[in-house]
């Protein structure tokens, strides 16, 4: 009797552990198939979205949630200095996924560039980095890396309520087809969920010449020989 | 390497040649530069000398020293290669040197009643060293000053290394001297726009680190010039 318990005992036992690898199984499969837990490997950095993982694309709504004014009693007018390394067709090129001549063919409105859209509630946020519009732009000539067709790009500054934001090199108003030279970065989009790459410079396209910083007017086919000549970023 | 290292030094000797060319013909002037709203293509323009008005500075303006601008140092500061909210402090320190009526900064520890907030963030990229953003008024009084330190800089106290590509290896990550970069930021905190590089000045842009820790005559100039002679 006493084997025969033993044995009874074993069999339930085992049934248990395998009633338990059966939910455990289950549950990890419905974990690893779920979109948001998908899984990180040693070392990996967590990345933006990219033009690589997705397009920036044409079809980008460019407006978003309505901006709420600063909360700050007085209309103000916000603008950044940045000092910097030589703005250089080589340089810009080499922190850049992309160098490409092109038109405005909309400007979007202002919005704030923080979680959520939501208005700063801190004096040190209420900044020209925390806001953007996003632009839609005609690529005329790719100088270096990839640009395509019609796509959408995100600079800093605009105006909110009475406040503007401004910074070297973005003007407040720009006018649907102005003509720049742009330096893109694909790796660096705006707000989660908005996939649109970031405009370092752009870049003012007078006739067949490109007003640079550093090197004076020159014409659109040096600006693109220059390009395409240096190293751009991978996407 | 040894292509980049011997170009690298003939871009040092050609600079320095043309420097000095540029010295023998054109002395130093005191021509301090002063913010002005900005306007046109670029936010920011300078108005040269003493006669283009207005200018951007602090409302506050002291008779005696009792008038202070509340600077909050965050802590972002002290996790970089070298202690900035120390060199944040030094550079306070020079400006409230200056015998002129300019606001006194003074470190607080609240960020309720801050008017200069001083961080180190990331830039995105490794060109940007240093930037000062101003909030002002109709009036072109600034209320508010935020000064940021690109995190993608190595830091150091003693030279500049050209931040010409993007970091791939030691060799060639951008480097600051934080001395300057700051000291040029609480420059601009305090109202002074860009000086021309044939002058001496902390407000220089992009000249080498070692002479350029000090705030210079032509910068103290340019304070004395906006807020007034300390009596």
């Amino acid at each position: 009797m006493s084997v025969l318990r033993s044995v009874t005992a074993m069999l339930r036992g085992l049934a248990f552990g395998l009633a338990l690898l059966v939910i455990l199984a289950v549950v990890a499969a419905l974990y690893v198939s779920s979109p948001s837990h998908s899984p990180i490997q040693p070392g990996a950095a967590a990345t933006p979205p990219s033009a690589s993982s997705a397009p920036v694309s044409a079809t980008v709504e460019l407006s978003g949630a309505e901006p709420a004014e600063p909360p700050v009693g007085e209309c103000l007018r916000h603008v950044k200095v940045v000092d910097a390394a030589p703005s250089t067709i080589e340089g810009m090129t080499s922190i850049s996924t992309g160098v490409f001549i092109g038109r405005i063919s909309e400007v979007g409105p202002t919005r704030w560039r923080t979680t959520g859209e939501k208005t700063p509630s801190e004096q040190q946020e209420i900044s020209v980095d925390n806001v953007m519009r996003l632009v839609r732009v005609a690529v005329e000539e790719v100088a270096a890396g990839a640009a395509d067709g019609t796509m959408v790009f995100w600079i800093p500054g605009g105006t909110i309520g009475c406040h503007t934001f401004e910074t070297a090199g973005f003007p407040l108003d720009l006018k649907t087809g102005d003509e720049f030279g742009f330096f893109i970065d694909a790796n660096q989009a705006p707000l989660k969920g908005v996939t649109a790459a970031r405009v370092h410079e752009m870049w003012p396209v007078q006739g067949d010449t490109v007003v640079t910083p550093e090197q004076g007017d020159v014409s659109i086919a040096e600006f693109a020989a220059e390009a395409e000549a240096a190293e751009v970023l991978s996407p | 390497m040894s292509n980049l290292a011997g170009r690298l030094l003939r871009i040092r000797v050609g600079v320095a040649a043309a420097l000095l060319a540029l010295a023998a013909v054109a002395p130093a002037a005191s021509a301090y530069n002063q913010l002005i709203p900005p306007g046109g293509f670029n936010a920011i323009d300078e108005c040269e000398g003493t006669t283009a008005s207005p200018c951007i500075r602090w409302a506050k303006t002291a008779s005696n020293l009792s008038i202070n601008v509340d600077v909050y140092l965050h802590s972002s500061l002290t996790s970089q290669e070298v202690n900035l909210k120390t060199i944040a402090l030094d550079s306070m320190g020079k400006y409230n040197a200056i015998a002129a009526r300019n606001p006194h900064l003074q470190q607080t520890t609240s960020t309720s009643n801050e008017e200069i907030y001083v961080s180190a963030v990331s830039f995105g990229n490794p060109r940007g060293y240093g930037s000062t953003e101003f909030s002002f008024g109709a009036v072109n009084r600034i209320v508010y000053a935020n000064i940021k330190m690109n995190t993608q800089i190595e830091w150091n106290t003693s030279y500049d290394y050209p931040c010409r590509a993007i970091p791939v290896a030691p060799h060639e990550i951008c480097q600051a001297d934080a001395h300057k970069v700051m000291s040029h930021e609480f420059g601009h905190a305090e109202g002074l726009a860009h000086e021309a590089l044939s002058v001496t000045a902390i407000m220089v842009q992009g000249e080498p680190a070692s002479e350029y820790h000090a705030v210079k005559t032509d910068d103290k100039n340019g304070i004395i010039h906006i807020y007034g002679a300390y009596p």
